[in-house]
């Protein structure tokens, strides 16, 4: 479920941790030899984690624009998959359907 | 960015003006505010073959070197910055005598690093990572960047330790330590909460016997281990249980206690024995009874009656098995493939401090 399994070409990647209560997101930067955390995880419902990661991603101006929309993007899928099937889904099930998405932990 | 004292300079120059030496002055002071452990923006303005030049505001453009860019590995500062962008550093050293300060992205990133794993062991997360090592101790895996340590008895495979390597593994925290750069991590406290959630006390369960120790026996009840007491095993005394047991043994027992905070699952067939030292007797009629006597233990539970287990016998029993600790110092950087498979009757309950590497290299 790490890195390993997933097909990454972009610098970045989103990070999921699938649990009962939230969703957690953070992104990840990638490079040739691995990926290193470049933000904190963001709790949704618990706060408005959507926001947060464009607030910290917004802060670094070495971030393209298109690359912060993409990972915004795939951040608003994740949270809209959580809410409607997150209760009957597991991470496993989760990463299939998004398998450019790296899946890092569960309840 | 620290308040300089600029107004006591002032002050002294108020008499003869603001003269370009007070001003040099005054950026010296100023610059020697750049203090390793500050964060800084910084743009790159060159790249060098084995780092490159940032410039933070300081007199003099600062460096990087080429392994403070990353906690990976990097061969080519191109893979992670490109010229004229600007970036967050972290001030590694102070000047040195060229009044150059040196900087890194790899002491953020292990901050981040850090605060993520805070983050899910406050969730009391699963996370699954891959064993890259084994030692004497134990496994090594990387979570969120950081090199985590996977004690032997908080190791739940019938593969040897060696086999894990490779191996994506469910792992709970156990420790998350920056201070002390510790992070410790538990398989079996993973797999038992998994395999609890399927479980309840006075359920009557198949299992095989694992290993044997002289306090009790460890009992495989699909796919995690729960330790089978030699004060549970039946109302007769046993002065060990080897007696009554051999590796490999099929047998039927009852779940009396799950403890998910420590990951134990404590068994007993004392419980399920129609008549007082059965086990000893007649083992095949214990089985055979086993679901009848377990509705039995399920009534008296209900009933309230808590003699049926006293719970002191259940206390200092420590579930962690098969630990072989030696106590040779070791260097923790050096990682060997040692697995002993010899049932020693070490018995640690607390991890053996020396062994667990750090978790930042």
């Amino acid at each position: 479920m790490e890195a390993v399994e997933t097909k990454i070409d972009s610098r970045f990647v989103l990070k999921v941790v699938w649990l009962d209560k939230d969703v957690a997101l953070a992104v990840d930067y990638v490079i040739s030899k691995g990926t290193s955390p470049l933000t904190a995880y963001y709790f949704w419902p618990r706060s408005d984690a959507w926001q947060e990661l464009k607030d910290e991603l917004d802060k670094k101006n070495w971030i393209t624009d298109n690359e912060k929309i993409q990972l915004l993007n795939q951040a608003t899928e994740v949270i809209n998959f959580w809410q409607e099937k997150g209760r009957v889904t597991t991470m496993l099930q989760a990463q299939q359907k998004f398998p450019q998405v790296v899946f890092s932990g569960t309840n | 960015m620290p308040m300089v004292s600029q107004t006591q300079t002032l002050n002294n120059n108020n008499n003869i003006g603001f003269t370009h030496e007070d001003f040099a002055a005054l950026l010296d002071q100023y610059d020697y505010h750049f203090s390793p452990g500050d964060i800084v923006a910084g743009t790159v303005f060159s790249m060098e073959p084995r780092g490159a030049l940032i410039d933070i505001g300081a007199k003099t453009a600062a460096y990087i070197p080429v392994q403070e860019l990353s906690i990976n590995r990097v061969d080519d500062p191109k893979e992670v910055l490109q010229s004229n962008e600007t970036r967050e550093f972290f001030i590694l050293t102070d000047e040195n005598e060229d009044g150059q300060l040196t900087l890194s992205i790899r002491r953020i990133e292990y901050m981040r690093a850090w605060q993520r794993v805070r983050q899910l062991q406050e969730e009391d997360a699963t996370v699954y990572s891959n064993v890259f090592a084994t030692n004497r101790g134990g496994a090594l895996v990387r979570v969120e960047g950081l090199r985590g340590f996977i004690p032997g008895s908080h190791i739940s495979a019938k593969d040897t330790k060696e086999d894990l390597v490779g191996q994506d593994l469910p792992l709970k925290f156990l420790e998350v330590d920056e201070e002390r750069n510790r992070l410790v991590l538990s398989h079996r406290r993973a797999l038992v909460e998994r395999k609890m959630n399927g479980l309840e006390v006075s359920q009557v369960v198949i299992g095989s016997v694992r290993g044997i120790k002289p306090y009790g026996a460890f009992i495989d009840i699909g796919g995690v281990s729960g330790l089978l007491h030699i004060s549970e095993i039946s109302h007769d005394h046993i002065d060990t249980p080897h007696s009554v047991f051999n590796v490999n043994d099929e047998l039927k027992v009852m779940i009396i206690d799950l403890d998910a905070e420590r990951g134990r699952i404590s068994l007993s067939t004392k419980q399920l024995e129609p008549e007082p030292g059965d086990m000893l007797k007649n083992r095949d009629l214990v089985f055979e009874k086993a679901e009848e006597m377990a509705v039995k233990f399920r009534e008296k539970l209900l009933a309230g009656d808590t003699t049926t287990i006293d719970p002191a016998e259940l206390e200092g029993i420590s579930a962690e098995e098969d630990v072989t600790i030696e106590n040779n110092p070791r260097d923790d950087r050096e990682i060997v493939s040692v697995v002993s498979n010899d049932n020693t009757d070490s018995h640690a309950t607390a991890l053996d401090e020396e062994l667990i590497p750090s978790a930042v290299e």
